[in-house]
């Protein structure tokens, strides 16, 4: 075989690369990826996270597992906090109210759960996967997807 | 200018490898377009899957946090102004993820004394730059690819099979006679790098190369 320049044999290799890249790709992760779009939506108030205890650095956290794992949700109008607590999911919105909480996961499974009047709430059963929480009421909103 | 959009459906990878710019696509996306979605899926995954086998993201966690990164992209489109921060911002997402994932399973996670700017300057940390910088380099030698005749694009794809194919295999599936195999190889790479596409990424990044 001729030999090729040392610029074409790189480009050959960079191009070897890139098909092995996208030939790596399991077949399940294109699927889910394609399957995320149909949760597009334009109009919903995002609650976004920020504070997840898996953020903290291990050395303020203490042993691993000591912590419940916790997550916070802002929106403009409010917000959620949430720890799972086993297979419970405890929460509470800020300000307090009675308000309608929905975990979802992108399967469209869901647990549903109703706040009281201090806007405490406890959803029993987790959901496989990235979950959304959807809050409804006087302080509504949509989270960011997690995983939990 | 006119955007292919159309990939013959002998090419061996899946839909994908267009050369619309990401924009062009974000925003087909945006008024409700699966194929243009699925098309930034096919250009995005392979880094997605690169960041989490480098952060040795496996199994059911690497389902996961796939799942999470797409769901987040899907609920960040609309804010995406600048589409050449696309590719940085998944990036971010993912290694982000997995670092949680790494955490939550007990796994140390490599300690960076500016882990807080890091995450906030993402660009600029040495991992993920490295990724970014390869991704962005495949994505173009993909899209330059669709600028070439069929049979030349054709015979680079075949070249490229893993285990490599004999000559004769290829020769068989491509038409071209064992002994013009070299030459026409030569001529395509040479056609490759003229190509819009990979002249793109070799000119030089409006605010300097590597940091």
């Amino acid at each position: 075989m001729s030999d090729l320049t040392p610029e074409d044999q790189g480009v050959l290799d960079d191009l070897t690369a890139a098909t092995a890249a996208r030939r790596d790709v399991d077949p399940r992760h294109r699927d889910a990826a394609r399957a995320a779009f149909t949760w597009l939506t334009v109009d919903a108030e995002l609650m976004e996270l920020t504070y997840d205890s898996l953020d903290e650095p291990s050395a303020v956290r203490g042993s691993v597992g000591a912590q419940p794992r916790a997550l916070a949700f802002t929106s403009r109008t409010g917000s959620l906090e949430v720890e799972v607590d086993g297979d419970r999911v405890r929460g509470h919105v800020v300000p307090a109210r009675a308000v309608t909480v929905v975990m979802r996961n992108a399967a469209g499974e869901m647990a549903e759960a109703d706040s009281d009047e201090d806007g405490m709430f406890v959803l029993m059963g987790t959901l496989p996967g990235p979950v959304q929480f959807q809050v409804r009421g006087d302080v509504s909103g949509t989270t960011s997807w997690v995983r939990l | 200018m006119v955007k292919e959009r159309c990939v013959p459906s002998e090419d061996p990878w899946p839909a994908g490898g267009t050369d619309a710019d990401t924009a062009t696509l974000v925003g087909e996306a945006l008024r409700g377009s699966q194929p243009a979605w699925d098309q930034l899926v096919e250009r995005f995954l392979p880094l997605v899957a690169s960041l989490m086998r480098r952060y040795r993201v496996t199994g059911a966690d690497a389902d996961d946090v796939n799942q999470t990164v797409w769901l987040r992209l899907v609920e960040h489109l609309h804010r995406i102004d600048d589409a050449q921060a696309l590719p940085g911002w998944i990036a971010t997402v993912t290694r982000h993820e997995c670092f949680r994932v790494q955490q939550q399973r007990g796994r140390s996670v490599p300690t960076d004394p500016q882990a807080t700017a890091t995450f906030d300057r993402p660009e600029r940390a040495a991992d993920l730059l490295e990724e970014l910088l390869a991704a962005e380099r495949h994505t173009a030698l993909m899209d330059g690819l669709l600028e070439l005749p069929a049979q030349r694009r054709e015979l680079l794809l075949l070249l490229t099979e893993d285990p490599p194919l004999t000559y004769a295999e290829i020769s068989r599936r491509c038409g071209i006679p064992v002994g013009s195999i070299g030459p026409t190889r030569a001529r395509a790479l040479q056609q490759l790098r003229r190509t819009r596409a990979f002249r793109r990424l070799t000119s030089p990044h409006p605010d300097g190369s590597h940091r």
